[in-house]
């Protein structure tokens, strides 16, 4: 998708793809060109005590650092590159954020995210979008990942904390993102590559559940048509014609038909969503009615 | 065989009688002239004669005094050594190089001073060892014998050119009637001369452990030769001395090329031998050509093979491996054999008492900081280095981390499960993966700790974690592989799944009615009958350190069907005999299937390699490994395999783009504490003997240590990586990781890299900042709450030592840049094997060199070890 977006994003600093969470699997191009950019929690990591020697030293040696190379040197050296003319453009934004005179520290402390990692994360996500204008990207992509779901063991316990710690998270971007006036631009969209098994795997209150298959997403933000269920909610039967096992649930949506309504809010054209989603037509199109998929509000863009 | 000497021999002669010439001549009265006899000596011009290529080897008569004709008598003779050749009149033919045979007796003519004598070589078929001519004058009438009156030369087959090498091969078979699978191959490359061979044999598969190995005699079975090492051995030199029943080399070299000679290899299950292969010289085969490496080459060799091998390279450890080399007449392979075997044999070095013996020291703190702290003093003092390595590598397959809160609490039992991978690192995979199935840290990690049967009724049905990562990540993986590592694909094109979601259901039935055997009463361990026993963490951890038992009450044993290997599938039976013993049973042969499942071999040796070498070993090289990993997972056999492979050992890849390693953090850091002997003031060893001597741990097993460690409290490092705290069992990396860009478009992967992102750099590079200007200390050896009082926290601050590169400063010779020259060679030698020299690289190390030339006093040398954490080259392993 951001590839198909390469006019949107002219910035060739900083990626349009972000990650506040380390290389991913989501955030892979078709032909691996484009790296994805890994900020901080907080922000740019900044270089201590690079100065003098030190740095006339790097810098030639990086500098020498050339296609004759060793191949892990020059991604090395890529790497490298990148974070020297990042960190100045993520300071930039990070001013631009604090001129617009939100208090983000404020709202995230309101919202209860107890300076958790996720919250603030999500921090440095609304202040790259508030600072926007010092790259050139305007269609940019940002992961963030929250750990803690495979809950094999006390599904009860862990579950119910990480999602309060979600929920405060969410709340607090949603707000910040209010503040700046950037909610209609941002679509947020939370999801896990599985869900758990219906089933338990013990049956006391340490117990946990196993690796499934179907189940809930999220997506939120002013373009979102909100407050709603969409898809089809399964009959959560045991044995029944959803069920492979122990409540694995066959999704009655695909991942593929909410990816393709997301990347078309992005900017990618109905033409072009069958060669981004190969797949799309083994489902039924998420713009037909019957799909029960139309959560952007305005529904198909051309 | 002879020494080939020259002599260059200068006669003064003086002519002490005159016959004719000279002008005048009167005569007194002739006195009868008082003529002392000349002497004649015999002295050697060319030792070595060959039949091959019909080199001549000479002797010379030399007469001191012209005289008339002269006749001397000689004998011959072989060598003194009977056990050695000796030339027989058939090998030679004696010629005077001036023309004709030389007969009974030696000839000088008229006026002839000297005169050389020629052996010339008989040319045959027969394979002969060196044989002795020697020939020596004796006394006779008209001349005296010189000092020198003997001499001797040596006739060979052939020069030790690679080209006149000659090849043996073998194959491994069942030996004598023994029932097994293993099989193997060998080859033993003769030089020209005969003298001495390489012998190389590799094998797998045997049915049991390997007791013992020989080279014996057919069919008498007589031994002639014992080999030390076990499992596969590489270019050993067999110099075909006389052993067993033979006590000449003729006789040694007969029974080689009548192919009477065969390795056999013992094990436990037949003491005579389970399996062996007869030396039989193929006329046919060349040898492979083999360029000897210069000095230089085997340097920087000795410095990659120990980056390999160990958690950095060090001038004491590169001392000892070049030493035993030059002993070796350069056979470094056969060096690094035996270092390996010496390996084997070192103590382990423990975790857990250490750890136990520092929170004595620092009772208040928080435990699992002593233990996060306990593996830099294992990797970068502890003596098993090979043996730690390979625990680090297993730690990164066999996941376990304190991300998980108990992990974390649990002290001493993560402390116990790092040792029992050490423990078995030497021994074999099927008996590693047993002991972490059951180890308690692993039961809480992947949650089959208490793990019970299903009860459809109330509808809970047993946790699938383990089942499912002990055949993705500890065994076969996802997909079926060939035993070079290559994925297998199916009639559709598409690789071919190894299990579904149906094996992981009935495989999760295997791992039921686990449970804590021991836990603490009254601070004894007693054995514990309580299947539900909590995970609690206390001080002594018991149930924490003994292997789970299963509790037959809440294990499944219904028939099961597991996972299919060639088509065959593993299967439980349904039993009546619901006891211990049968589930014990029925684990063991689980397990068995999961090692031995064809995918097993391949999958591990391919994520060890990666540890080890090289990012992308070639299909042949995992072959190899996965050859020696066998049905069981020999660790010895993989780890020399990996290390030993022809691959890993190739001089070449310093010059490759795309061989080797990008250094995992960890690995970095340990190479650089290593190297510059990062060191607090406090001896782990007992306190000095000088005065203000600072006082000591007086660790208990300092013997494990290398000389002169300390304790090292380094607190945590932002670098990325930390033993034991992987974020997922998938590890840090993943071994399929390949960055966007040239190396996937180069369809290669490179794990380590998943690690380097722009935030992780900088924190990295910080890290390294902080090493140099200020050291390493866990911060809360300060805090006042903590402290024993008989240290000042100040002492467990770690440096860096520079004397060594002060030193070397001092004494290079020349100015500035010369000595910033010999610092950056040393810092690239040890740590990169040399890569900067030998690529020529002119920025790196000209940078290096220029600024640590214009930079003062230790900034120097701050300078080089910030390049050592900062830039590319040094961030590669070759």
């Amino acid at each position: 998708m951001t590839e198909i977006n390469t006019a949107y994003n002219t910035s060739n600093t900083v990626s349009p793809l972000i990650s506040l969470s380390g290389l991913n699997s989501f955030q892979v191009t078709r032909d691996s060109l484009i790296n994805t950019y890994v900020l901080g929690s907080d922000g740019a990591v900044a270089l201590s005590g690079f100065n003098g020697y030190r740095r006339t030293m790097t810098e030639t040696s990086m500098e020498s650092i050339d296609s004759s190379a060793h191949l892990m040197e020059q991604k090395y050296r890529s790497v490298y590159d990148s974070a020297r003319q990042a960190q100045e453009v993520v300071g930039t934004a990070f001013n631009l954020a604090q001129a617009t005179g939100v208090d983000y520290d404020a709202i995230f402390d309101a919202a209860g995210t107890n300076d958790s990692q996720i919250g603030r994360r999500l921090k440095t996500v609304a202040k790259m979008i508030a600072g926007r204008e010092a790259t050139t990207n305007s269609r940019p992509v940002f992961f963030v990942e929250l750990n803690g779901f495979d809950n094999h063991q006390k599904l009860l316990s862990d579950h119910s904390s990480r999602m309060v710690e979600l929920n405060a998270a969410l709340k607090a971007f949603r707000d910040v993102l209010v503040a700046q006036g950037d909610f209609d631009k941002t679509l947020s969209y939370i999801t896990s590559e599985f869900a758990r098994t219906f089933t338990a795997n013990g049956d006391d209150s340490e117990a946990g559940t196993d690796h499934g298959w179907g189940g809930h997403t999220l997506v939120m933000g002013d373009m979102v048509d909100g407050g709603k269920f969409f898809g089809q909610h399964p009959d959560l039967l045991l044995s029944g014609d959803l069920d492979t096992g122990r409540g694995r649930w066959i999704p009655t949506t695909a991942n593929t038909q909410i990816s393709a309504v997301i990347a078309n809010w992005m900017g990618v054209g109905t033409a072009d969503l069958n060669e981004l989603f190969p797949t799309l037509d083994n489902f039924p199109s998420p713009f037909d009615e019957g799909s029960n998929l139309s959560f952007i509000s305005g529904g198909l863009s051309a | 065989m002879s020494q080939h000497s020259a002599f260059v021999l200068i006669i003064v002669s003086a002519l002490l009688s005159a016959c004719g010439g000279g002008g005048g001549g009167s005569s007194e009265d002739p006195q009868t002239p008082v003529v002392n006899e000349p002497d004649v000596s015999l002295t050697l011009v060319e030792s070595q004669a060959y039949e091959l290529n019909g080199q001549i080897a000479k002797f010379k008569i030399d007469r001191a005094g012209a005289a008339g004709a002269l006749t001397i008598n000689y004998s011959l003779g072989g060598n003194t050594d009977v056990t050695k050749g000796s030339a027989s009149a058939n090998d030679y033919q004696l010629v005077y190089s001036d023309g004709g045979d030389v007969g009974d007796r030696l000839e000088l003519g008229a006026n002839q001073n000297s005169r050389v004598i020629e052996v010339v070589p008989v040319a045959d078929d027969a394979f002969e060892v060196p044989e002795t001519l020697s020939m020596t004058l004796t006394s006779g009438a008209g001349y005296d014998l010189g000092s020198a009156r003997s001499a001797e030369v040596v006739i060979s087959d052939a020069t030790n050119a690679s080209a006149n090498q000659k090849v043996f091969l073998g194959s491994f078979g069942p030996q004598d009637g023994a029932t097994t699978n293993g099989s193997g191959v060998l080859s033993f490359i003769l030089q020209g001369d005969n003298e001495t061979g390489k012998l190389s044999y590799s094998f797998s598969n045997l049915g049991a452990l390997q007791t013992d190995q020989h080279i014996h005699l057919s069919p008498s079975g007589n031994m002639i030769k014992d080999i030390e090492q076990t499992g596969a051995v590489s270019n050993m030199v067999w110099d075909l001395a006389p052993g067993g029943i033979f006590t000449t080399e003729p006789q040694m070299l007969e029974a080689l090329f009548n192919g009477e000679f065969y390795v056999n290899i013992h094990t436990a299950d037949y003491p005579n031998g389970e399996i062996s292969a007869s030396l039989i010289y193929d006329a046919d085969v060349e040898a492979p050509e083999e360029t000897p490496l210069s000095a230089a080459q085997v340097d920087q060799d000795i410095v990659r093979f120990l980056n390999q091998a160990t958690f950095g390279a060090t001038e004491e450890d590169y001392n000892t491996l070049r030493g035993a080399i030059n002993e070796n007449g350069e056979n470094r392979m056969q060096a690094y054999a035996l270092w390996i075997e010496q390996q084997f044999d070192i103590d382990q070095t423990r975790m857990l008492p250490l750890v136990a013996a520092t929170l004595a020291e620092f009772g208040e703190e928080w435990p699992p900081l002593l233990r996060k702290d306990a593996f830099w003093s294992l990797a970068i003092h502890g003596n098993d280095q090979l043996r730690q390595r390979l625990a680090f590598a297993l730690s990164e397959i066999l996941v376990i981390s304190d991300q998980n809160n108990t992990v974390l609490d649990g002290h001493l039992g993560a402390a116990g499960y790092w040792d029992m991978l050490g423990e078995n690192a030497f021994g074999s995979y099927r008996q590693t993966l047993e002991s972490v199935t059951r180890h308690p840290m692993m039961g809480i990690y992947l949650s089959h700790l208490r793990n019970q049967k299903a009860n459809p009724d109330i509808g809970y049905y047993p946790d699938e974690n383990y089942a499912r990562e002990i055949m993705q990540l500890f065994t076969f993986g996802l997909v079926q592989r060939r035993q070079n590592g290559s994925i297998i694909l199916g009639s559709d094109n598409l690789p071919i799944e190894t299990y579904n979601n149906d094996v992981i259901t009935e495989m999760a039935k295997v791992f039921t009615g686990l449970s804590f055997s021991a836990s603490a009463q009254n601070g004894a361990l007693v054995s514990n009958t309580n299947f539900f026993l909590g995970s609690w963490v206390n001080d002594f951890q018991y149930r924490w350190l003994e292997p789970m038992k299963f509790f037959p009450a809440y294990h499944e044993f219904s028939a099961k069907t597991l996972f299919s290997d060639n088509g065959q599938a593993v299967t439980i039976a349904d039993t009546s005999q619901q006891n211990q013993a049968s589930a014990d049973a029925e684990l063991d042969l689980v397990l068995d299937a999961l090692v031995a499942h064809s995918s097993t071999a391949p999958n591990i040796s391919r994520k060890l390699i990666q540890r080890f070498v090289t990012s992308n070993p070639s299909a042949d090289y995992i072959e190899r490994v996965a050859n020696a990993f066998g049905s069981e997972g020999d660790m010895r056999g993989v780890i020399k395999a990996i290390l030993l492979d022809s691959e890993a050992r190739n001089p070449a890849v310093l010059g490759s783009q795309t061989f080797g390693k990008f250094k995992e953090p960890v690995l970095q850091m340990t190479g650089i504490l290593r190297l510059l002997q990062a060191q607090s003031e406090v001896p782990l060893g007992a306190t000095g003997t000088e005065s203000n001597a600072v006082r000591g741990f007086d660790y208990e097993f300092i013997d494990q240590f290398a000389p002169g460690a300390s304790v090292l409290r380094m607190g945590n490092l932002d670098i990325g990586q930390a033993a034991l705290g992987a974020s997922s069992v998938f590890n840090f990396f993943s071994p399929d990781f390949a960055p966007p860009g040239i190396i996937a478009s180069n369809s290669l992967v490179a794990p380590e890299l998943q690690l380097i992102t722009e935030s992780q750099l900088f924190k990295s590079s910080n890290t390294y900042h902080r090493l140099i200007n200020n050291g390493f200390v866990r911060w809360s050896v300060y805090n006042d709450d903590y402290r024993n009082p008989a240290y000042e926290p100040e002492q467990f601050h770690i440096r860096l030592n520079y004397q060594r590169l002060q030193s070397l400063w001092d004494t290079t010779p020349g100015g500035a840049t010369e000595k910033a020259i010999a610092v950056v060679d040393y810092l690239d030698f040890y740590l990169n094997g040399g890569q900067l020299l030998q690529t020529d690289n002119y920025g790196t190390r000209q940078a290096m060199i220029s600024n640590i030339a214009a930079a003062s006093g230790d900034n120097r040398f701050s300078l080089g070890v910030y390049a050592a954490g900062m830039t590319a080259e040094f961030m590669t392993q070759k």
